[in-house]
């Protein structure tokens, strides 16, 4: 399967110093997958080994990033979203590397009460480059690559006709972000066990109008 | 599909934006132990092997539990679940354990989370030498209420084969 290249943007490289071409591509493909293992995981990894040396909690640590029971499955089925309709996924490339991932459902529901039973696109996982999180990085690279990818999340929900609707469930150090500089509604903690947001239509305008 | 911001709206967002993770979703390291990238080949979708990987696992932690003088209960205390699940994975071969589940028991019993995750079918293997011992250790397991020698023998066993496997 190939990937198309949506749109490019151009966004400041901070560790750098300069600007780089941003590119958006769906869906995720291999090359993505091979960077995730050769340029994340390894970040990852001296991340937890860092925590285990220094005596930290890894337990609390994960704990704190809490393992959703709704992957289960998915997990195990990642290779059935290629080519499913009710699948979508999408990735930043800057400087010849993934910088962000996004994998969403176009099968969701408004839980909002307002909304309720509308249709939405719910993001199952959006997640930046570690390079760019400010918990992982001294110097973070590239900020803007969560809300770009929000923005196309938005924009798939209007080409579905959704209205800009999304729903997701944000990591406890996002909850924030996506409440006050999203503007998004904070439906509270759920059944995953993560605290749940939703963007209504009016919320989704008011966003990219901003 | 067309995106419906310009450079302008994220260059604004970007300066007025905190410097704030902005991740959604299970953290994507978590996904990745639990196999989210893995070949197609290797994401084998059989019930019946689920299954049997889910009555392998049920016996192993009823074992552990046994072997550690914890009722179901204490068990659940201990590794902050949900008691009623913990029935379910060790009883019912048509549950699944969830991932927390999993990560929660493996502390408590000190396991590789990569050799319980693999056992409790949540992560495809490369092989099935975990679930093909797995299989022979849950047949070989009785259900006493107290562990034989010969059956704390083969817990040890397992537990040393589970803790080689990750390495």
């Amino acid at each position: 399967m190939s990937s198309v290249r949506l749109a490019t943007y151009q966004l400041q490289d901070r560790q750098r110093g300069k600007a780089f071409e941003l590119s958006l591509w769906q869906p995720v493909v291999d090359r993505h997958a091979r960077d995730f293992e050769r340029h994340w995981r390894p970040v990852f990894d001296a991340h937890i080994e860092q925590i285990q040396r220094t005596g930290g909690d890894i337990a609390a640590a994960v704990a704190l990033r809490n393992i959703q029971d709704a992957h289960w499955e998915w997990g195990r089925k990642a290779h059935l979203i290629e080519g499913r309709l009710d699948w979508q996924s999408f990735a930043v490339e800057a400087d010849g590397v993934t910088q962000g991932l996004m994998f969403v459902r176009t099968q969701g529901f408004a839980r909002e009460p307002s909304q309720k039973g509308k249709p939405l696109v719910l993001i199952e996982l959006l997640a930046t480059a570690p390079w760019n999180r400010p918990t992982l990085a001294a110097i973070p690279r590239f900020k803007g690559i969560g809300r770009l990818l929000l923005a196309a999340a938005i924009s798939l929900s209007v080409h579905e006709e959704f209205g800009g609707r999304i729903g997701l469930h944000a990591l406890p150090q996002a909850d924030e972000w996506y409440r006050v500089n999203c503007g998004m509604t904070d439906l509270g903690v759920d059944d995953n066990h993560m605290r749940y947001f939703e963007m209504t239509d009016a919320q989704a305008r008011a966003f990219l109008d901003k | 599909m067309e995106m419906l911001i310009s450079q302008e709206w994220l260059q604004r967002g970007v300066d007025a934006d905190p410097w704030v993770d902005t991740d959604a979703g299970a953290p994507i390291a978590v996904l990745a132990s639990i196999g989210m990238f893995i070949a197609p080949e290797l994401a084998a979708d059989d019930v019946a092997e689920t299954e049997r990987a889910s009555h392998s696992f049920g016996v192993f932690i009823r074992q552990l539990r046994r072997r550690d003088g914890l009722s179901v209960e204490k068990l659940a205390q201990k590794a902050r679940i949900d008691a009623e699940e913990l029935r379910l994975v060790e009883h019912d071969p048509h549950y699944r354990a969830k991932p927390r589940m999993v990560h929660q028991l493996s502390d408590v019993f000190r396991i590789p989370e990569r050799s319980m995750m693999t056992l409790a079918g949540a992560m495809v293997a490369n092989d099935n030498r975990i679930g093909e011992a797995a299989e022979r250790f849950a047949a070989m397991s009785d259900d006493m209420s107290k562990l034989t020698r010969e059956e704390r023998k083969l817990l040890n066993d397992f537990v040393k084969f589970l803790a080689d496997e990750a390495r």
